[in-house]
Parts: structure tokens; sequence; C-alpha cells
């Protein structure tokens, strides 16, 4: 990162900016990208791309052109061939060569609130054991100590239907994701502006300069220290290392990952101005500073936190859906693989569920957890492949029927995390993090 | 952390194990000398001394036995036991004096690293030519000679002999004037009387597999030098504590006057936990003992009789009931199959013989502890259990000894307890032995206690806790806030040799720790992340709860009312335990055993207890069957009307995970030794499915239920419970100090499940009044308690006491109002606490991370905190007649409980005086407020 740093910043946001455009690339960055990607010391590091709602399959990643389940849209060629999918996301369909697309997923629940905790946790909702959701869970693993920032960070999350989905459940709270723009959900790009997005008190409030703040953390820092040595405990240490782990993020650089206004109006236009879009950009800049675990929801829209849930009015809302994350999620994957970052991140895309392939009387499609689709992407994944089959109506799996648990353990070992790694639970038993296997045609 | 003990404790049951195999060759040694009077002197000895670590006063105790042996007989016999009683004491003095013997000589296995110890003390007693042991008082003594393998015992009214060597055991009855005698043939090898006294003893709770040897062990001991003093020369004290494993543990505590030469004790003095001795024995080393029985004093003329039927011609005036009953009496040596194959018919009839003994010796007196220890002491498994009723069973069918001994040996199919069984199992587990103790005996007993456990671990104990130290953390463990500067001051200006005992009694009677443990309640009762707000909320649920904790309604009647609550889900209120388990039979039961018994049944749910074998699957299942016959929704909770309405109906069944096997009501197996023939008994009077549980699990028979309580309420209040995990008290999984659990869990069911007695008696302890300053981290003195323990707020307690600190003058401000914090149906509080809730259960960490420090640093709960525009705190000390430093006090005394020193008054001083202008000197306390705020002292009970 220092290598970043000393380069003159306007010019370096501009060089990424023309990346973006698809102009040539002015000598330098390509070489950082490459001495990156090859250092076998570099940090892994996971988005989730959280479809909230559950994303209709039959109109994105496993289309029935040739069907009457298919709706009203059309397939388009991708750069691998024989992948095809939605002609509304024409950018990714230049990387399909990244995506590995699980088109036979098949879980058990059918309810938003169930099928959030099982897909984020790889369990259904039950029981006294506090599942972590696995953002928690792979943060906990892949944090480092250098990194100043929190190691797992959920840009504009909808909790409400499950908050438990989006805790770190027995891991505790230091595994807690740092919460962005949760306040700003909903909203989208209104004109020229760009969505906002902000991080919980990450700045002194209103009326506390930073001088004043200094004075403050100088006063604390003296009861801290007399408290510590009459008490020289691991509990108190703890206490002491988050704290002064907060004031060196917040006094770090490390807290101007959060400023997207140091980007350049291309780069953030090209990520698309909502909030999913600038969600994209920021997890950029997150994995750029070693934050291991950046979700990224995409919830908005019309309908509040339930973007994806098309019970009417399908092929619409699919459609500006598929919009932003085209945008989103494709410049995400150019940019990072400028840098040399794109082969040591994992990238996920999912939901709750699917959707029924049949299409109801509103021109919606319901919920459907029975086949479905899910695309892993990036480091560790074997990209430009298709794995499983759907039926010719898209209601059953025909090959490679895949659990959530298969589908966690191949994002863990992605990761290079083992998928048994245990921790201890709330209920004493050692539980790991993901009780499957991965699916080995899906790893590079 | 949890298995603290677990490594010692396995290493020697390995070494037990290998010394069983390479000496006995996987043949049972001991089936022949099993029932043998031996064996009964510990129980005896135990029962007298040292029920579960308590000493009873020998004349109360008969007195009180007699009354509960006669009530329990009741029409059914005449027996004379007053008597009898009268007569066993000086026996029984007798046979503890040899227990104690015994005692020192059963535990050779243990190894010690000290130059005096216990094992070297025993390999010191095993190289006497003969041990005798003499009572200080009574007219009894005895010999053990181990190179010989004899073991004698006499009293005036009763001698005893037993030669290993010859397999021969002699008992005379004085009152009788016979001998009773038994040859146990000569199959086994010989062995050392110490070895078998080893095994006999440890066969005391062995169960069938022999898989879970358990016996005394050594849990702790300590030596030190012993000046000359008068006559008697210098000489070495050891002191050391005994503890016999399964899941009810009996501790001893011997204190050795050791020789320093030949390591050979001299003198030993039981001790009990109040620190008295109830004891002292004198050994001697003679280099003759007796070689008979008549060498003891027994006349040569003595009738020699050999079985049970002959001494009952004998007995003319016995009745025959009685004689039933003592028949009756439980022989585990049946259920260990190789013994039970080789046994010949001289092996049975010693066998029963030693039955009969041993009623003689105890009659009626013995009965209520007798049955109660049987009920409780013994870990036994389901299948023994099944055996062992068969054998009441039989033996009570006939109707002399002798026809009784060929219907044994016939042993047949298995019979069904029936309602005709005798109450044998009937009188409460509990000793009767604490019952009496008053408050401030039972504080004394547990400082005793844990003083003596210190010492002999040699944990070095932390100085004792400030005054302020203590307001503190009494206010925040039993009300959850921190107490006001007005209340440090009341506190600080009362009478010092009384003022921590009313604060406590002060605050136990207070609203707020009413409310608080309604809190700490809630959390034990409702599992996580449940969205209770559809069937109402906790609000009504923690009122309900904070009512009867200001009460302090008994404990058992507050369970009661919880697991047999009616209404509607949606009424909230105490029905909101199980709405918000679904009503799901499992989720239930689970919670019910964890919370109330301190037991992870729900490792069985899919297999049997992967740690726990006393627990199978069908436990598990039989367990939640009690939660079958509720009214309950088809299908997911999730479409639960609220307007549903929980009762119990006859309809309703378990099975067995992937199968359509229905399992039927019933307990895991201690329970059903603990009340036995009582359940259907209960199901004769159709009462309800859960009434039946909750009849069960409050009895005190059932003494897990008090034991699993006490353990909560010391986790509440030290951090760390007696037994870690606190709700996975197994066996193997031994307390820290079990002498102190003992204690407080037999208090507290004598005392009518009084939880505020509990927590009055845990916090006027000297352990939690203990400092928690240390000059290095040392662990093993937190897990101790020789140091208080550092505790984590709870998120509910670090929102609660910024508000009471800082008394923000917010709408939220009216939250305080009246005296007592408004805890439920705050939204604000909610959002904070779900934002800081930590795991359960792990106080002694600190959770939080960086998203919670930053919310604590620059969010809005601590800035309108530390605002003079909305800080209630920093608006009254603006008032112009306060100087600066007594505005700093205030700040020190509203967060910490404590003034500053004077190297901090100075630097918060530094701070405000460098600060020019008026408003922004003020605002110089906020920043003050703020520091304090974050601090870790602020945010930690310590």
């Amino acid at each position: 990162m220092s290598k970043f740093n000393r380069l003159d910043r306007r010019r370096w946001m501009q060089s990424a900016g023309m990346g973006v455009l698809g102009l040539s690339m002015s000598g330098w960055l390509p070489a950082i990208a490459q001495q990156l990607a090859t250092d076998p010391r570099r940090r892994r590091h996971c988005i989730l791309l959280w479809m909230g709602g559950g994303p209709s399959q039959t109109d994105t990643f496993d289309m029935k052109p040739n069907h009457e389940n298919g709706g009203e849209f059309k397939e388009i060629a991708t750069n691998v061939p024989g992948v095809r999918f939605s002609e509304h996301m024409p950018q990714l369909a230049k990387q399909a060569d990244q995506l590995a697309i699980v088109r036979s997923l098949s879980t058990k629940e059918g309810d938003h609130g169930r099928g959030t905790h099982l897909m984020r946790t790889g369990q259904p909702p039950m029981g006294a054991v506090r599942y972590p959701a696995i953002g928690a869970a792979l943060a906990k693993q892949l944090a480092s100590p250098q990194v100043k920032l929190p190691p797992y960070v959920s840009v504009a999350p909808f909790r409400g239907l499950n908050n438990e989905a989006f805790s770190p459940g027995f891991l505790g709270p230091k595994f807690a994701p740092l919460i962005v723009g949760a306040a700003g959900m909903g909203e989208t790009a209104q004109g020229n502006d760009f969505a906002e997005l902000a991080v919980d008190s990450l700045a002194p409030p209103d009326g506390v300069s930073a001088e004043r703040m200094g004075q403050r953390l100088e006063l604390w820092r003296a009861l801290e220290t007399r408290f510590l040595q009459q008490h020289p405990t691991a509990t108190i240490r703890s206490h002491q290392s988050v704290y002064d782990n907060s004031l060196q993020m917040i006094e770090s650089d490390a807290s101007d990952a959060f400023d997207l206004s140091q980007e350049t109006d291309v780069v953030r236009e090209a990520y698309g101005k909502g909030m999913f879009g600038q969600g994209c950009l920021l997890a950029r800049r997150l994995v750029e500073r070693g934050v291991p675990f950046v979700e990224v929801s995409l919830n908005n829209l019309s309908s509040g936190g339930l973007g994806w849930d098309t019970h009417a009015n399908n092929f619409e809302t699919v459609k500006n859906l598929s919009g932003e994350l085209d945008s989103g999620w494709a410049t995400l994957m150019t940019e990072l693989k400028q840098r040399g970052l794109l082969e040591s991140t994992t990238i996920v895309w999912m939901g709750e569920f699917g959707r029924t392939p049949k299409i109801n009387g509103s021109a919606g499609r319901d919920h459907f957890p029975q086949a479905w689709s899910c695309v892993l992407a990036g480091g560790g994944i074997a990209g430009g492949q298709v794995y499983g089959k759907t039926s010719e109506d898209g209601v059953y799996v025909e090959e490679d029927k895949t659990s959530v648990g298969e589908v966690l353990a191949t994002l863990c070992a992605a990761l290079g995390v083992p998928p048994d790694t245990q921790n201890m639970s709330n209920t004493g038993r050692p539980i790991p993090i993901v009780d499957d296997s991965p699916i080995d045609r899906l790893l590079a | 952390m949890s298995n603290r003990n677990k490594p010692h404790d396995s290493q020697y049951e390995r070494r037990l194990e290998e010394m069983l195999k390479t000496e006995y060759g996987g043949v049972d040694p001991t089936a022949e000398f099993r029932d043998s009077l031996v064996r009964q002197l510990d129980e005896t000895f135990s029962r007298e001394y040292f029920l579960d670590g308590e000493v009873r006063e020998s004349g109360a105790t008969v007195s009180m036995e007699n009354t509960l042996a006669s009530h329990q007989l009741g029409s059914e016999s005449s027996l004379p036991s007053r008597t009898v009683g009268h007569r066993m004491v000086s026996f029984r003095v007798a046979m503890s004096m040899a227990a104690a013997a015994c005692l020192l000589l059963i535990v050779a296995v243990w190894n010690s690293q000290s130059a005096y110890g216990w094992a070297s003390m025993l390999r010191a007693l095993e190289n006497c030519e003969w041990v005798q042991v003499v009572s200080e008082t009574a007219d009894v003594g005895g010999w053990v000679s181990s190179q010989r393998g004899v073991l004698a015992i006499k009293t005036d009214s009763h001698v005893a002999y037993h030669d290993n060597q010859q397999q021969v055991s002699s008992q005379y009855f004085a009152e009788h004037g016979v001998i009773q005698r038994q040859e146990n043939g000569s199959r086994g090898t010989v062995r050392s009387a110490s070895d078998h006294l080893l095994l006999l003893l440890l066969d005391d709770h062995a169960d069938a597999a022999d898989a879970n040897l358990s016996g005394y062990r050594v849990v702790s001991e300590s030596w030190h030098d012993l000046p000359a003093e008068g006559d008697r020369g210098e000489a070495i004290e050891l002191r050391v504590t005994l503890v016999s494993s399964g899941v009810h543990r009996k501790s001893h505590k011997l204190v050795v006057r050791i020789d320093k030469e030949t390591h050979l004790p001299e003198s030993c003095h039981l001790v009990v936990g109040s620190g008295s001795v109830v004891r002292s024995l004198d050994f001697a080393y003679p280099a003759k003992g007796p070689s008979s029985i008549f060498e003891l004093g027994v006349p040569r003329e003595s009738k020699v009789i050999g079985s049970l039927a002959e001494l009952q011609r004998e007995t003319t005036n016995m009745q025959e009931t009685e004689l039933a009953r003592i028949a009756a009496l439980p022989r585990t040596t049946s259920t260990v199959p190789s013994a039970e194959s080789s046994m010949d018919a001289n092996a049975e009839s010693a066998r029963v013989e030693s039955t009969e003994e041993r009623a003689l010796a105890e009659a009626a007196v013995d009965r209520a502890t007798a049955d109660a220890d049987l009920a409780t002491n013994q870990p036994i498994p389901q299948r023994i259990r099944a055996e062992e009723i068969v054998t009441v069973e039989k033996s009570r069918s006939v109707e002399s000894g002798a026809e009784a001994l060929e219907a044994e040996q016939a042993d047949g199919e298995p019979l069904v307890a029936s309602n005709q069984s005798q109450p044998r199992r009937k009188l409460p587990a509990v000793s009767f032995a604490t019952a009496n103790l008053s408050a401030a005996e039972l504080v004394e007993t547990i400082n005793l206690q844990l003083s003596e456990s210190w010492h002999s671990q040699g944990v070095q104990i932390a100085e004792s806790a400030s005054e302020t130290e203590f307001l503190r953390r009494a206010y925040l463990d039993l009300t959850g806030r921190i107490p006001v500067p007005y209340e440090v001051y009341t506190y600080l200006e009362s009478d010092p040799r009384s003022r921590r005992e009313e604060l406590v009694d002060q605050l136990l009677s207070s609203r707020d720790h009413a409310t608080h443990l309604a809190t700490v309640w809630r959390k034990l009762l409702l599992p996580d992340g449940v969205d209770t707000n559809i069937y109402g909320g906790t609000g009504k649920f923690d009122e309900w709860l904070a009512d009867r904790f200001e009460r302090n309604l008994p404990y058992d009647q507050l369970v009661q009312q919880l697991l047999l609550a009616e209404g509607r889900v949606s009424d909230s209120g105490p029905i909101l335990f199980y709405a918000a388990l679904k009503l799901n039979p499992e989720e239930l039961a689970a919670k019910t055993a964890r919370t109330f018994l301190g037991m992870r049944m729900e490792c069985a749910q899919c297999h049997d207890h992967p740690f726990d074998e006393s627990i199978s699957q069908e436990d598990f299942w039989g367990f939640a069957a009690h939660f079958a016959q509720i009214s309950r929704p088809k299908g997911k909770i999730e479409m639960t009307s609220s307007v549903l309405r929980v009762r119990d109906n006859s309809h309703g069944e378990v099975m067995l995970p992937d199968s359509d096997e229905v399992v039927p009501p019933s307990l895991p197996y201690y329970v059903a030794l603990s009340v036995g023939p009582e359940l259907s008994d209960r199901a004769a009077q159709s009462k309800s499915r859960r009434e039946q549980l909750v009849d069960w699990l409050t009895t005190k028979q059932n003494d897990r239920f008090a034991r699993a309580t006490v353990n909560r309420a010391w986790q509440h209040l030290f951090g760390l419970g007696l037994v870690e995990p606190v709700d996975d008290m197994r066996a193997d999984n031994l307390a820290s100090c079990p002498e102190v659990l003992n204690t407080l869990s037999q208090d507290f069911a004598a005392n009518n499940y009084d939880i505020r007695r509990l927590l009055r008696a845990l916090v006027l302890s000297e352990a939690y009044q203990l400092s928690s300053r240390a000059n290095r981290d040392e662990p093993s003195q937190a897990l101790m308690f020789a140091r208080m323990n550092i505790k984590s707020f709870s998120a509910d307690q670090l929102y609660d006491c910024i508000q009471v600190a800082t008394e923000p003058d917010t709408a939220e401000a009216d939250q305080v109002a009246n005296g007592a914090l408004a805890r439920f149906g705050n939204t604000a509080r909610r959002a904070f606490i779900e934002q800081f809730q930590a795991p359960p259960g792990q106080r002694t960490d600190y959770h939080a991370g960086i998203p919670q420090a930053l919310t604590l640093m620059h969010g809005r709960l601590v800035h309108s905190a530390t605002d003079l525009a909305s800080s209630g705190l920093l608006k009254s000390i603006s008032a112009p007649f306060f100087t600066d430093e007594q505005r700093i006090e205030t700040l020190f005394l509203s967060t910490l409980s404590r003034f500053p020193e004077q190297a901090e008054l100075q630097k918060m001083l530094g701070h405000v005086q460098s600060i020019s202008g008026d408003v922004e000197r003020t605002q110089a306390f906020g920043d003050i407020l703020w520091a304090l705020l974050n601090s870790a002292e602020f945010t930690f009970i310590h």
C-alpha cells in the first residue's frame, strides 16, 4: 500500500478512471498489479454481493429463452463460448471468464427471514447455537492485526428480516460488521448526486473539535493507564487495545477509505450512482486497505429492503436492478483486476432464495428455494464455467444439486480457509465454519 | 478452564485401570468381599460425619433420623428403633474410626511431589506390621495390617475381624452373643489389605461396566512443620482433602500429624467444613496385633452362625417386615457380570449375610439417610437400576430370609416397579446438617471452606476490596447500576462495622434489584435472537419475574409458576417462555435442563450424549416428552397466532429423530433413582405431563435443581461458576471448590430455595469482598476466587450506568424517575443493547470491537451525556458555589464511585485551568466526563 501512497493521489485516481473507461493505462499500474497478484503473502479478501429479497435466476444467470417460463428478457453471448445470460448485464458478459455460475443451488427455506439466516450462516435458524454470519466467521480467519480497519464491513444492509443473520453470533461483538450507510438504505441516485455512504460514529460529534478530542484522549489515557497497572489482566488489556485500534483507524488514513469524494466522478459514475454502485466502489477501497470481508447489499429501488422480492412487476424491477448490479459488479472486478487484487479477492453473488420459474398473474415471480442460482467469481475460483443444470422449465435441478453448505465451503476453500476450521460456540461445543465439502470443480 | 481438574482426574483413573489390569488380569477381585463390612464402614462414616461435606451432631442426628424412620415405617413396623438407634451410635463411632483408618490406606495410588504427603504416609503405613487406631474418647479400637491383610474393629457391642489372606470375615454381635462367620472361598489372588480396601471402597460407586472406577481422590494436600510443643517433638502437619467422585461428591478433610522421620501418622483429626474437629484418632504401631476375633475379647464359646437365616432364627424378636426390608437393601454386587457368573453359593450367602449385618448395624436409625445416599450418591446407569428394582421386588415378595436367598439366586426376568414398592427412596436427599445454619454461619462456613481450598492449593489471596470498590461492585451486581454520589456519601458515613451488611440488605430489597435479577434471568430463560415483539415483547415477562423476585418468592415456586404457565401467547408474561421456545418440546426440554439442572441434555438429541455417558438419546426425548402435550400449532412458529392459548391437553408425543418410535415421558436415570415409584403414582393421579415434570424438578430429592441454581448465582456474582461451563454440570466436570457448592446448595434447598438468602451469603462472603487488583496476572488466583474476577458490563448495564451517571436531560430522563430504573419497554435502550450484546456466559472477557468503541467515543448516547446542553450532571456541577476540585470529585463519584487520587485531581484540574472562557471551561468538565465514561474502570465490574 505504501507504494500507492507515494504517488500523487489525483493522478492515480485519474489513471484508475481511465482504466475503467477502457483507455490504455499509463505504465505503472499493471506492473504493481502483476507484483501484487503473484505475491504469495498476499492477503485474501471476500466481497459478498447480497441480493436482498431473492433474485430471479430465470431473469439473470439461468435463462430459459425457449420456455414459457423464460419471460421477456433475451440471452446474450458472453466472452465464454456457450455461457449465456441476461441481456441486461452486458458488462458482466465481457467478464464471464471470471464467473463460475452455479445453476443447481437447492435449499429448503422459502421464508425471507429463515432463508436469509440459512444463506448467510449456512444454518437454518433453530436451537440454542447463535451461528455467526459467514462474514464474521471469515473475517475472524482472515483478519490481520496490521490492518487498522475492522475486518467485517457491511454496506447498506437491510437487517430487519433476520438480524441474527448479520450478527457475529457466538464469535462476539469483536467480529460484528461495521455498518456503512445503513441509514440511507432504500435511497437511489437522485439526479446527479451520488448516494451518500457514512459510517456510524466514525467522526466526533458536531461541536467537538479535533483538538478537544485530543485533550479528551489524553485524559482518558491517564485513567486507562492507571487502571491497567492495577489490573494487569487480559480483559483490561483487550479493552485498551480495542480503543487503541479504533483510534488508530480514525487517526490513520485508513478511514479515508470511507471518503468516496476522493475518487473522480468518472470512476464513481462507472460504478453507478446508487447505494450499490457506490458500495462496490467502497468495497474496492476497503479491500485495497486490507479489509478481509466486505458485503454490499443490493436491496434498494422502490420496494424498501427487499429489492429483489418481485412478486409483481418482475421484469421492470429486475431490469433496473440488473443495471445497477452490472455496472457496480463489473466495474468492481475490472478495478480489482487492474490492481492485482482480483486474484486474491473472491466475490459471491447470492440472495436468500430464487424465484419461481413460472410467472404469476401479476407478472411477478414468487419465492423459490428448490432450484436457483448463485455466482462465485475472482480469486480461487475457476471462472468461465457453469456448474449444474436445471430442467427445461427451470423447476428442477437436473445435474449437480448443490447445497448452501457446499457453496460456503467452496467460498472458504477459495479463500484458503479450511471450511472445517472450528470455533467454540456459545453452547460450549466447537462448531466448524461450514460443515460441508467444497466443490472441487469450482476451485481454481 | 472448564476442565481444569480433568487431567488430574483422568490420570488417576488411568492408573487405577492399569493397576486393575496388571494385578487382576481383568478378573474382578473384589467379588468375594464385595458387600463386606468394610465397604459399609465408609458409607456409615460418610453418613455420620461427611454427608456431602457436612458434619451432623450425633445426638441430634439420631433423634431426627429416628423420628423420620418411625414416621416412614408408619404402621408397617413396630420396630423399637430408638433402642436400636442408641446401640448403633457407639458402634458407628467405631466403624467411623476404622473407616478413617481405611481412608488412610485406600488411596495408595496417589503420587505427590512434596516431601511429606499423603502418598508417602500411605507407603509408610503399608510397611508397618500393625497399625492400631485408638479413639480419644470411646472404648473402641481398630487394627489394620496391610502385610497380613487383616482389618479388625472392636466396640463394646460389636467386634469384626476380617482376614483377607484366609478369606474369612467374622463378626461378633454382643447382644445376641453370636459370631457370624463368612468364608469367602479360595478363589482369587491373595491381596494385601490395603489393596482390597482400596478396591472395595472404589467399588462403592462403580457401575457394572467398571468403566467408571471412582473413589476417593486427594484433591488437595499441603504440609508444614510443627514445632516441638510440650512433650511432643517436632512433627509435620499434613492437611488433606479427599473427595469421592460421582455426581454427589463427599468431601473428607483430614489433618494428620506425621512423624518427621518415619512419615507415619501420629494422630489424625477429621475436620468438617466449619473448621471444627469432629473426631481425633491416635495411631500406634504395635509389633503384635490380634490374630483372631477371640483375641479381641470375644468369648470362645460364642455360637457361630453362617447365614442370614440362622441369624434370623437367633433373633426372634426381629420383625419379619424389618427383615424383608433388610434383604431388600440394594446389592450392587449382582450387577457385575464377571462376579455374578463365578459366584458360588458360599459367596452368595456371605453377601446376603453382610447385608444383614449392615441392617443390624444401622437398623431403622439410618434408613432415612441411607436411602437418601443411595438415591443421590451413586451414579448408576439405568440398566443397573432396573436390576436393583428387581432385587428389591423379589426380596420383598418372599416371607423370610432363607427363601429370599433362593429366590434371589434364581433371579428371573425383570419386574416392573409397582405402586406397592416400599417408599425407601422417598426421603429428601438433602442433608439436614445445614438446615439450621444461621445466615452468619452459612457465610462463615463457605469462608472457611474457601480459605481451606486456597490454603491447600497454595493460592495467594488478594487484598480486601476497599469500601468504594465493594460499594460499586455490590450495586452493580445486585441492582445492575452504579451508586449515585449521594449513595456513596451515605454509605461512607454509616457505621463501618455494619455498613456492608446493611447495604446488602438494603439493595436486596430494592426494586432495582428485582428488575435487574429479572433481566439476568430472562437472558437465561429466553433464547437469543428470537423476535419476541410478535408475542408482546419481553416487558411483561421481565415484570412478571421482577414482581416475584421482589416478593422473594421461593425459587421452586417461581419455577413452578413459570413452567406451568397457561394463557394466550399474546398475553406475554410467563407464557413468553413457551412462545419464545416455539412451544417446541425439544427446545423447551433443552432450556429447562440447562437452566434448572445445569445439564446439556440436548447434546443427546441426535445420539447418546457425547461427554456424559449417563444420558442417552432416549433420556433426552423422554425428558422432552413432558412438553409434548401442550397445545401447539402445526408447522412453523411463524404461523403461530398470537391468540393461541397454551394449555395442557392429552395428546401429542415425541418421537426419536428419523423414526416413528414414540418415546414416553421419563426422567434421566438419577432422577428415576431418586423418585422411583413415585413417578407411576403421579401418573395414576392423572397429573399433566408438565405437572409431573415440575413436581420432580422442584422436589428436594432432586438436588441438581439447587446445585444448578447456586452455580448460576455464583457465576452472576463472581464472573465464573463454581462449575464451568455453568450449564454443563457433569460428574467429571468438577467444581473448583466442591465443598462450597455442596454447602450452598444444601442450604438453599433447606431454606425453601430462598434466593435472597443465597445472594446475601455470597455477597457477604470473604471471597466476594476481595479486591480485583493484582500486581501481575495470575489466572489461577482468579479461577479459585482468591481474587475478584473482573466482569464486563452487560449491554444493559452499560446503558443504564451511563444514564445513572450523567442524568441526561432528555426524554429518557424519566427512566430514572421514582428512584428506580425503567428498564422495560425502552426503545433507545433496546437499540443500544442490540449493538453491544455479548454472547452469554463469558462475562470475564471483553467482547466489544471497533464499532462499539466508535459508538462510545462518538455516539449519541455519550455525546448527549457529556454535552452541557443535555447533561444533567454537567449542569448540576456548574453551580457557582462549587470549587473546581469539588466538581471533579463529583464527576469521579458519579462515574467511578470513588474520589479521585491526588495525581488524577491535578491532571484534571490542569485540563480545566488550561481552558479559557467560561463556556469552554464548563465544556472542559464534559471532556473529563467523556474520559471517565470511556475508561475501563467505568466499563467493568471490578
